[in-house]
């Protein structure tokens, strides 16, 4: 076991040898932490030991405490009571760089890269800069340096490559590499893999593990269950801010893990019988529709129908969802909704013809931060409260009556309807942004990912909202990064590839391996 | 640390949270703590209904402005040719009485010169929405073609003769005691709250300042309102710089909005730090505003030198925001 | 001997060349100079106004005249006078800049052997001349005829912005008249800048609502003399105070003559300062030397009594200075 380094948060010598718990291999020892914030306690006791040379993963839904719990370990905040022991010596944690100073380092899920920047410059960004006659920066020796660190995280990139033009587990691995080359020995992996496609997922938990036998140890927090069965060595699941198991490689078993993240009393949705569901009438059509990347497409979708756009990142799926809802232009082909052709300029025209879009990403696309409950939902359909046409006074009165409404009847967990909007779960603010536009009487709804940063417990009440969508009478696009979720949520589902459809899959056909099959093409071994 | 320990035996009771009240009445309690202040040191003068009155009317110009320029930041638009846009205000309408005394009456100019703003303002947004120039930019550009054509016009000459009664009375006269300029900036204020607080107009631009994009998708024809938030704002602009050809009787070419445009800023911000924190609002705007006004009058009241009343702003608007700061940061 | 034969008659020759070249040079303004009028901020009326007299002055000589506004920037200002000098202008010609901080430029005109002849911009080494008024005497008479009209006692107000030199010296002035008035109390104000016309607007009525026995204010300019007598005609004492200032511009004019609490201002010939500066360029180019570097011109006191009728300036050669002289031409 190695020494600690002497950092600014180490404590006194006497100190150290009166507490010290001398426990051979473990690295990072939690004891008892508490983290209170005023009106909550997100953490309450919470133990956790991470030995050198593994890979744990930190499960939870959002709200368990995770994010609390790493915030703790790198520094970034005090906690209220407990004790964090690096080497068997208890550590106080001021600030992160005392954090990093002891071995402990973040990666984010966005990685923290600066993307303008090269490989090299990123990784020493942090970093004093070897200088020629104490000025000007030695390039030449941060270019060797950089190779050296990527080699030692086996990544063979050119060091001086942009940042923005890595594929996604790239810029994992150099983000890691960067964690390393500031002596970092406990790596914390903040959902590194959300951004990447399986095959990709694959060369990081290769290059991981490698580390690993290294005698580098990492905390991994993960969404995705089949991820952790693959990579952790252990698992430690949090809920309610306390830990709800641990188990080993050997121990760990699917049933009990989902069943200590969700708790006991919530039922786990894992299959839906679709087939039952009566098809509609016609209700959206597009014909040849082409714009961006999507060329060609033509679909019908019914009311009452859950259909599919799937395809990997980048094969038009999604850009097809902003096509459709007037976010990019069209260059091509004919749409028509109800059999009436429809021409779409901007997504007000696609509101307008009762159209709805989820985008994927809730922060920047579709949650009003800072804004509450009430406004979040009422923001589409401001137009049916107000008082008269020139002055367009809003009838505060009905809107807050109807954002309840739909707050109520999609059991939106809040502190009130005029709480911010941000003092909400994720799942609970996805949520509100479908109630919006099930408010907004909306007949053709198309969700990007609408599960994407949602813990296990909401993904499966959205599910089952998405079915009800349908079961009204409405007419459902889905889409969405992880293909499992294919099966589970669509009637049917039709597949891109380089911006064209290549298949159409329903009923029991449309398994998550035959439309992995039909996104990644046949000539490609992936 | 061992504080938030002791914490834990009174952990269920909603406690008194002493940044969340900062960051919501900290502005508040400075104004109080100032009115205090200054009603001891001068207790002759400064707690007197002609005072308040007083203080009202001299920051009438910049409430004005201010409640303009919050619409604008509301929207997360930074208007700088506020400035600019006063001077047009007072000059254009002194302007006009001077050279057509006969065939211009007075509400003709003022609309006249309140129309070549608002037209100003649309054409600022029509920059901002469709060529993608940002407010603060576009805005400064246009501020300085104002400036160059008011000095053109006016070959650097203050109007000062030739301006009619009726005019004066704009920003002298007073009704029940109540000076009009007071009058016409609570006018602009309460229509101004009106606006952003109960109309859709108002829902609209708070949307696309908080989420441009979640706001286009959520069908908001978002490319509309700048123009018409950045018209408003001019308007309340060219107003301000009206108010003040009134009040002194002179038409002035350059300089008029130059203090009023940093003031503004600062009162907008010192709101956007007042009961609802991190949010542009007209009531948080107008404690900004009063607050500046009590700061310069008590100052000047109790002969505290000048330089005096720019470092007790100073620190203010720095405490002011660090306050609401305190809650912002601690939930990251 | 040789030598000194030789010295005698190189002597001679230069003697001969310097007059040779000085008759050439006493029709050299009547050639087509070109000369460069600039400001560090055109913008200001008063400076506006002398840039204006200064170019006609020079275009009825035949000159060729190039203008440059700083708009505020003393070191565009700078550069481009500069650009003037290797532009191989004749003659430089600074409008209220200060020249303090305008050494470089003048260095390189003395280079250049062109004039830098300025006004109102302060007596610094190497310039040709400045033009301009005599401030600490001008705030010696504002000052003067102020405490005449309040019998020596009572309260005073003063207003000014101490950081322009020009008004430090009035300021100057004034001081050294209360200083032999020991029963008038002064109180001092110093005006923000910007916002200066609404600054003193507001802190003299907030004044004025907490000192109701303010016999005179005393402004240190005519831009802020206008606000102070709106703010007095605005008050609502009985016993409203007079306003003094300096400058004479219209506007003050125009409150003079309407009987407004303005009642004093000491003008400046300000059309006749570029008018010299002018002359001065050509007096130069002729060969002229200036014993002094610095020359006043005399102002005027405007009253209701002098006030010269709308539209018309006054006439600067007979106007009276001194209340005695006032209606004696």
């Amino acid at each position: 076991m190695s020494s600690n380094k002497v950092g600014v948060a180490s404590p006194t010598r006497d100190e150290a040898t009166s507490n010290a718990r001398e426990r051979p291999g473990v690295v990072l020892e939690v004891k008892g932490l508490v983290k209170e914030y005023p009106g909550t306690r997100a953490l309450d006791g919470v133990d956790i030991e991470i030995r050198q040379g593994e890979i744990h993963a930190l499960l939870g839904e959002n709200g368990a405490g995770k994010s609390t719990l790493i915030r703790s370990i790198c520094g970034a905040s005090r906690p209220t009571a407990g004790q964090i022991f690096i080497d068997g010596r208890p550590v106080e944690l001021n600030s992160p760089q005392e954090a990093q100073d002891l071995g402990i380092a973040v990666v984010h899920q966005h990685f923290n890269l600066v993307p303008q920047l090269s490989v090299a410059e990123n990784l020493f960004l942090s970093q004093t800069l070897p200088r020629r006659m104490g000025v000007f920066v030695n390039w030449s020796v941060i270019g060797r340096r950089a190779k050296k660190l990527l080699e030692r995280v086996g990544l063979n990139i050119d060091p001086w490559t942009e940042v923005s033009k890595l594929r996604p587990d790239e810029s994992a691995m150099v983000a890691i590499a960067k964690a390393i080359g500031s002596d970092a020995r406990i790596v914390i992996l903040d959902e590194p893999t959300s951004a990447l496609l399986p095959a990709e997922v694959s060369i990081l938990f290769g290059h991981m593990r490698r580390l690993a036998t290294e005698g580098h140890s990492f905390l991994y927090v993960s969404h995705r269950l089949t991820e952790v069965f693959e990579i952790a060595d252990r698992v430690t699941v949090l809920r309610d801010g306390r830990r709800a198991g641990a188990w080993t490689r050997e121990e760990m078993s699917r049933k009990a893990i989902i069943k200590a993240i969700v708790g006991g009393d919530k039922p786990w949705i894992e299959e839906t019988d679709v087939s039952r569901i009566a098809y509609g009438e016609s209700v959206f059509a597009a014909a040849a529709l082409a714009g961006g990347k999507v060329r060609d497409l033509t679909f019908e979708l019914r009311s009452g129908e859950i259909l599919g756009f799937a395809g990997l990142p980048g094969s038009g799926a999604e850009e097809a969802l902003d096509l459709l809802f007037g976010r990019s232009a069209v260059a091509g082909g004919h749409l028509t909704v109800h059999g009436k052709p429809l021409t779409l300029r901007s997504p007000r025209d696609a509101k307008t013809a009762g159209i709805a879009l989820v985008p994927k990403n809730r922060h920047t696309e579709s949650l009003l931060s800072g804004a509450s409950v009430r406004e979040n939902i009422s923001l589409p359909n401001l137009d049916r409260f107000v008082s008269d046409p020139f002055a367009r006074f809003i009838r505060r009165g009905r809107e807050r009556a109807e954002s309840q409404g739909v707050a109520a009847k999609l059991a939106i967990k809040m502190p009130g309807i005029e709480s911010s909007i941000d003092s909400l779960s994720g799942g609970n603010q996805q949520k509100a942004i479908l109630g919006r536009w099930l408010a907004s009487g909306a007949k053709i709804f198309m969700l990007n990912s609408p599960t994407a940063a949602v813990d296990i417990g909401a993904k499966a009440d959205i599910y089952n909202l998405i079915r009800e969508i349908a079961a009204s009478g409405a007419a459902v696009i889905f889409t969405s990064t992880e293909v499992e979720e294919f099966p589970r949520v669509c009637h049917r589902v039709i597949i891109f590839r380089d911006g064209v459809v290549v298949g159409e899959l329903s009923g029991a056909t449309a398994t998550e391996a035959n439309i992995m099959h039909l996104a990644v093409g046949d000539e490609d071994e992936r | 640390m061992s504080a938030s320990i002791e914490l834990k035996g009174s952990e269920r009771k909603p406690g008194f949270d002493l940044p969340a009240w900062l960051a919501r009445f900290g502005t508040l309690a400075s104004l109080a703590l100032l009115l205090i202040i200054f009603s001891f040191a001068r207790s002759d003068v400064f707690p007197t209904v002609d005072n308040l009155l007083n203080i009202m009317n001299q920051v009438s110009i910049l409430g004005t402005m201010a409640f303009g320029l919050t619409v604008c930041l509301v929207m997360g638009l930074f208007d700088l040719s506020i400035a600019a846009m006063a001077t047009l205000g007072g000059y254009v309408a002194t302007f006009l009485l001077v050279q057509y005394p006969d065939t211009i009456s007075v509400p003709v100019a003022v609309l006249i010169s309140l129309a070549i703003a608002a037209v100003i303002g649309v054409f600022n947004g029509l920059i901002v929405s469709y060529l993608g120039i940002s407010a603060f930019i576009a805005t400064l550009a246009t501020g300085s073609i104002i400036t160059g054509a008011m000095l053109g016009i006016s070959n650097s000459k203050t109007i000062i003769t030739g301006i009619p009664d009726e005019f004066l009375i704009i920003g002298q006269g007073s009704v029940f005691g109540v000076s009009n300029p007071i009058l016409i900036m609570l006018a602009i204020g309460v229509l101004l709250w009106l606006v952003l607080e109960h109309t859709q107009l108002g829902r609209h631009l708070y949307a696309i300042g908080g989420s441009a994009e979640a706001s286009r998708l959520s069908g908001i024809a978002v490319k509309r309102y700048a123009p018409i938030a950045l018209s408003i704002c001019a308007v309340c602009a060219a107003l301000g710089g009206l108010m003040a050809a009134s009040v002194l009787g002179a038409g002035r070419p350059q300089g008029v909005g130059d203090t009023y445009l940093l003031n503004a800023f600062a009162a907008v911000f010192i709101g956007a730090s007042s009961l609802r924190p991190g949010k542009f609002h007209i009531i948080g705007t107008f404690i900004g505003v009063m607050l500046i006004g009590i700061i310069n009058n008590g100052l000047s009241i109790m002969g505290v030198p000048t330089y005096w009343q720019y470092i007790v702003q100073g620190v203010l608007l720095i405490i002011a925001l660090f306050s609401a700061g305190l809650l912002t940061m601690r939930r990251r | 001997m040789t030598s000194i034969k030789m010295a005698g008659f190189a002597l001679a020759t230069s003697m001969l060349a310097l007059t040779a070249g000085s008759t050439w040079a006493a029709d050299k303004s009547k050639g087509p100079l070109k000369v460069a009028i600039f400001s560090v901020n055109g913008a200001s009326p008063t400076i506006h106004t002398m840039i204006e007299s200064a170019t006609e002055a020079a275009k009825a000589r035949g000159w060729t005249v190039e203008t440059y506004d700083g708009n505020g920037d003393q070191v565009a200002t700078n550069n481009q006078a500069n650009t003037f000098i290797t532009r191989g202008f004749d003659a430089l010609i600074n409008i209220a800049s200060d020249n303090n901080q305008m050494g470089g430029v003048i260095a390189n005109a003395a280079k250049a052997k062109i004039p830098f002849v300025s006004t109102f911009s302060g007596m610094v080494p190497g310039i040709t001349v400045d033009i301009g008024s005599n401030n600490v005497a001008d705030g010696v008479f504002s000052a003067s005829e102020l405490a005449a009209r309040i019998n020596g006692e009572g309260e005073v107000l003063k207003m000014n912005w101490t950081v322009l030199p020009a008004l430090q010296e009035r300021d100057a002035g004034f001081h050294a008249v209360m200083n032999e008035y020991k029963k008038i109390k002064v109180t001092e104000m110093e005006i923000k800048v910007p916002g200066q016309v609404d600054d003193s607007f507001n802190k003299i009525t907030d004044y004025l609502t907490g000192h109701k026995n303010v016999k005179a204010i005393w402004m240190g300019w005519d831009e802020v003399g206008v606000a102070a007598a709106r703010a007095v005609q605005q008050s609502h004492l009985e016993q409203k105070p007079f306003v003094v200032s300096m400058d004479g511009n219209d506007a003050a004019y125009d409150l003079i003559r309407d009987g407004t609490p303005l009642i004093l201002t000491i003008a400046y010939d300000v059309r006749g300062m570029g008018v010299q500066a002018v002359e001065a360029v050509a007096e130069s180019v002729d060969g002229k030397t200036f014993a002094e570097r610095q020359i006043f011109k005399k102002p005027c006191m405007i009253t209701k009594d002098t006030v010269p009728p709308k539209g018309q300036l006054p006439d600067f050669k007979t106007c009276a200075l001194y209340s005695a002289d006032v209606g004696k031409k």
